[in-house]
């Protein structure tokens, strides 16, 4: 192990490690050596209602199972104007139908955003996950809690009751403007539980639609995940340069609950699939992390979380353009 | 071509309309923009500035009294942990250390290199200061003001023929950022063209120690950038964070602003100013791009056209992403 990072997640994973051998002491804990292998260490098994494997060379709008998600436009906030200008709207499950940063410059819509969330519970391997295009099919739902004009409270629960999502998405006007996303978890299944909480995003070039090139690229870090179009490329491209980060922003509080977080980019339009999002997206294509350029990719930011019995843990992140 | 391209293209038409020479259509308004320039009069140095004869390779121009220095004179701290951030201004306006989160630094690895760079181009006068070497033909800066979260710093070049006055300020909380506004001001008595660029060698947080500067660079319309990758395809002994410098809003008056973007190079050093996509201060020519795995910087560039006594404002932030 190399990176700094890495001592910094094994004591993680130490920390974690021991929590399952507590939690669960008639299980012998994964063997894993790094992040990595806690989120991948094993193959995702759908729930009981959501999306199988027969459904995944279908394209997601073709799907059996997508009885809530949306892409259609409910909660719609707009601020500045030029360089300044910042216009995104939010579906009734909480995804972002779109994200317009400078004016002109749109980041998400081109033909339809796929953007949105995911959970997965360690323990059952049960994924959660709404992105827009599709989801588990396993959530109730959604309560709007709250909308005034500058922000709006959704509130989601999955549908066997082990947890509740609330997210408040706000806009940041001014002369950097950004969307920031709180997104709180909350255990409601009655035991302690060891969840990973995701945000996923398709980041598409401005000129994607109507040129017929999504191509772009794409890469992550410790606190990001991001897509764009380079001054001086090296390839081709109708679009402008211009690009769409999402930033996570402190810690999951309280802190007690942070296990690990991690952003990265991968080489598929879809979404990760919540309990082995490093390796398969939902459509149970196998996914290389990493950075991506002038092609297909996406992004997605991941916390683990450490939860007792309702207990609750809060993470934010932001868009900002760039 | 590309709405940004066009804006440039009609933004570099208008430029050259008012230096009454005509201009070509270019695919690359920005980078064309320069060669014409550079074209239309070739770089000579001004009175006190350095020629490509006085350089020596250490980068720092043989000849002139240097101000440069990497000493850090006013500190800011804000936060704690994930949002902690420490970042040094020197005495003239530079950035001795970028420190956020907690422990990971990304621009001071045994000193850093950060600073502006001004053209005058009708004289082809080059002026910087990147910490590493200046340009010999500054006067001693100024220090206006200088409070718990901000200092404001003043420079002129030795043949008076602008103003820059900076202010760096400290954006503490949850997304902690340095906000750097620079105002340009002609005073040469005619009207001018310049080019103002703020720069930065972005660099991994364990390359001080280590000896491995290489990380990824790109940069976009609003920002340039350094990072090592999450999922890197090559081995680094740095953690995956990274390092953006973002213009923010557009030059102010918005009638002085010609064009302005961010763009990376495989340098660690600042970019000549009045030949910033190809070379650096020491003349060593320039690649532009997107550059993996390598040792490189990230500069943002306006081009200002300025009446005689008439001021331009620039917004920029350093982030940690």
């Amino acid at each position: 192990m190399k990176n700094t990072f890495r001592p910094l997640s094994l004591l993680s994973l130490a920390g974690f490690a021991f929590l399952l051998a507590v939690s669960t002491p008639a299980q012998t804990p994964a063997r894993v050596t790094s992040m990595a292998d806690i989120i991948d260490h094993r193959p995702q098994k759908p729930s009981s209602d959501a999306s199988s494997d027969a459904n995944k060379t279908l394209s997601p709008h073709q799907q059996t199972v997508v009885p809530d998600s949306t892409e259609k436009c409910s909660y719609k906030f707009t601020s500045g104007s030029g360089v300044t200008y910042m216009n995104y709207c939010i579906t009734v499950n909480g995804n972002f139908t779109n994200f317009e940063s400078p004016s002109g410059v749109e980041m998400l819509d081109q033909h339809g955003s796929w953007e949105g969330y995911g959970v997965c519970d360690y323990e059952t391997n049960v994924g959660y996950w709404d992105y827009g295009y599709a989801d588990s099919g396993n959530w109730k739902a959604p309560v709007k809690v709250t909308e005034n004009a500058t922000e709006v409270k959704i509130e989601r629960s999955t549908s066997d009751g082990m947890y509740l999502l609330t997210q408040t998405i706000s806009k940041v006007t001014g002369e950097s403007p950004e969307a920031r996303i709180v997104m709180a978890l909350k255990n409601t299944s009655g035991q302690e539980r060891v969840a990973f909480l995701s945000r996923f995003a398709g980041f598409l070039p401005d000129k994607g639609a109507s040129e017929s090139n999504l191509n772009e690229n794409y890469d992550g870090s410790l606190d990001s995940a991001w897509g764009y179009i380079p001054d001086y490329a090296t390839f081709s491209t109708p679009s402008g340069p211009y690009g769409l980060m999402l930033n996570s922003i402190g810690e999951p509080a309280p802190a007690s609950t942070f296990l690990f977080n991690l952003g990265f980019a991968y080489n598929s339009e879809y979404g990760p699939s919540p309990c082995i999002q490093t390796n398969q997206d939902t459509q149970g294509n196998t996914i290389t992390q990493g950075m991506v350029i002038n092609n297909y990719g996406s992004g997605a930011y991941t916390y683990g979380l450490s939860l007792n019995k309702n207990e609750t843990s809060t993470v934010t992140l932001r868009y900002l353009p760039f | 071509m590309n709405n940004s391209r066009i804006l440039s293209l009609l933004s570099l038409a208008a430029f050259a309309l008012l230096l009454a020479v005509p201009t070509q259509a270019q695919n690359d308004a920005a980078q064309k923009m320069d060669q014409y320039l550079n074209g239309l009069r070739p770089q000579k140095p001004s009175s006190d500035a350095p020629s490509s004869a006085n350089q020596s390779q250490s980068g720092r121009p043989n000849g002139f009294k240097s101000d440069a220095t990497t000493a850090c004179s006013y500190p800011f701290t804000s936060g704690s942990g994930a949002t902690y951030m420490n970042y040094c201004v020197t005495v003239n306006g530079t950035l001795a250390n970028f420190e956020s989160p907690s422990g990971v630094e990304m621009l001071d690895q045994l000193g850093a290199i950060e600073g502006y760079g001004v053209c005058v181009i009708q004289t082809g006068g080059v002026y910087y200061d990147d910490n590493f070497a200046d340009s010999g033909n500054w006067l001693a800066p100024v220090t206006l003001t200088q409070t718990d979260t901000e200092v404001k710093i003043e420079r002129r070049p030795a043949d008076g023929s602008f103003l820059l006055t900076q202010t760096i300020s400290k954006v503490s909380g949850a997304a902690p950022a340095a906000r750097i506004v620079m105002t340009l001001k002609n005073t040469s008595g005619v009207i001018r063209g310049f080019y103002l660029i703020r720069s930065a060698e972005f660099v991994p947080d364990q390359a001080g120690t280590t000896g491995i500067y290489n990380e990824t660079y790109d940069a976009s319309t609003d920002s340039a950038w350094g990072y090592i990758p999450y999922f890197a395809t090559y081995s680094s002994t740095s953690g995956p964070y990274g390092l953006v410098l973002n213009n923010v809003d557009e030059p102010i008056p918005a009638s002085t602003s010609i064009v302005y973007y961010g763009y990376d190079y495989n340098s660690p050093l600042g970019p000549n100013p009045c030949q910033p996509l190809e070379f650096d201060i020491v003349g060593d020519k320039l690649t532009v791009g997107t550059l993996v795995n390598g040792v490189g910087s990230g500069a943002v560039l306006y081009a200002l056209i300025l009446n005689n006594n008439q001021s331009a404002t620039v917004t920029l932030r350093y982030m940690p992403f």
